[in-house]
């Protein structure tokens, strides 16, 4: 069978790491954690006061509040545009609310951005917007979006 | 005597069923717990945070099991679920410790913490310490490769991101982790 260069040296690298080191589990366990886990998880989920919704009323709720914040960003970029200051840039844009189709978006902080830009070592130079080489939320979250790197870690909805 | 595991079927049918769909759920988390317990504990290392985390993925579990569409297995879909709340643990004490940090003018060191509770030998616990070096994502591919044996289309599957991409993070993630062992 034919194989990638990359994939016989990895198996060759993974063979050696596991001769010499093994897989086993270095960690402690508390006894009868597993026996008792079934109930004690479905213990919590009685505990919890939401009801299960059914797919049809969630998805119309999660809707609606799309919708809410897509009109509270439009009424805040309004009144901004009223005044005499210089013009800053914007936080959100209707498309992103669109595109990451969850309200947890509005909560993304600039900090959990440029996190995930970090972690994955990607090329700040292609985020960076024109002249001012700002970093652009909108252009961070897009790239994200375009490398399926930010549908990944949005992906709340089960 | 060997208990044998009921079909992911038959667990998707008692759960559908509102008088049964509690005996379902036990029934589904009994056959899955320990292999997504492994699978959140070789990231967060701690018990207790593996334990919230598994206990979110299986109350997110029933949550949404009224949308799981069976175009892919049900341990597909849980270890999805684990994984997406692991991610979204390690970011959230990420994004606290660098404010608490902050807030004592200190570093933080990102190792194991020192109240993780091992029973293992010291080659294996390198071995995790050199894992715990690498990015999270490319810790999650190394771990279920290496330790779950994970197919690559598989972990596709779970993860979103093509055979490709995965080949190419387990490459550079053995590489980094054999050089980590190296300079010990």
């Amino acid at each position: 069978m034919k194989t990638g260069k990359n994939t016989e040296n990895d198996n060759g690298i993974d063979r050696r790491l596991k001769d010499q080191y093994g897989n086993s589990m270095p960690f402690d366990v508390p006894h009868g954690y597993f026996e008792s886990f079934p109930e004690k998880v479905m213990a919590s989920i009685k505990e919890r006061p939401a009801r299960r919704l059914s797919a049809p009323i969630h998805r119309k709720l999660l809707a609606a509040a799309s919708l809410l914040i897509l009109a509270a960003i439009s009424l805040l970029l309004i009144l901004h545009s009223r005044q005499t200051s210089p013009p800053e840039p914007v936080a959100f844009s209707a498309q992103d609310v669109y595109l990451s189709g969850l309200s947890s978006l509005a909560e993304m902080e600039d900090a959990y951005l440029l996190s995930l830009v970090e972690e994955e070592n990607l090329n700040l130079s292609e985020v960076m917007t024109g002249d001012t080489n700002e970093l652009s939320r909108q252009a961070i979250i897009e790239y994200l979006l375009a490398e399926n790197h930010l549908e990944y870690y949005l992906n709340t909805e089960y | 005597m060997i208990m044998q595991e009921t079909s992911d079927v038959k667990i998707l049918d008692l759960i559908r069923n509102e008088h049964s769909a509690e005996e379902g759920f036990l029934l589904l988390v009994k056959k899955y717990q320990q292999r997504l317990y492994w699978h959140i504990r070789r990231m967060l290392h701690d018990h207790d945070d593996t334990d919230d985390v598994l206990q979110e993925t299986f109350i997110k579990a029933w949550k949404g099991i009224g949308n799981f569409r069976e175009d892919s297995q049900l341990f597909t879909w849980l270890f999805r679920i684990a994984t997406n709340e692991t991610l979204s643990f390690m970011r959230k004490r990420k994004k606290s410790k660098q404010l608490l940090s902050n807030a004592l003018n200190d570093k933080i060191p990102d190792h194991i913490s020192q109240e993780t509770s091992y029973s293992g030998d010291q080659i294996s616990i390198r071995l995790h310490n050199a894992i715990q070096g690498l990015p999270h994502k490319q810790r999650l591919v190394f771990n279920m490769k290496y330790f779950d044996g994970m197919k690559y289309e598989e972990m596709a599957a779970i993860l979103g991101t093509s055979v490709g991409a995965l080949k190419a993070s387990y490459h550079h993630a053995v590489k980094k982790i054999e050089q980590q062992l190296i300079l010990g």
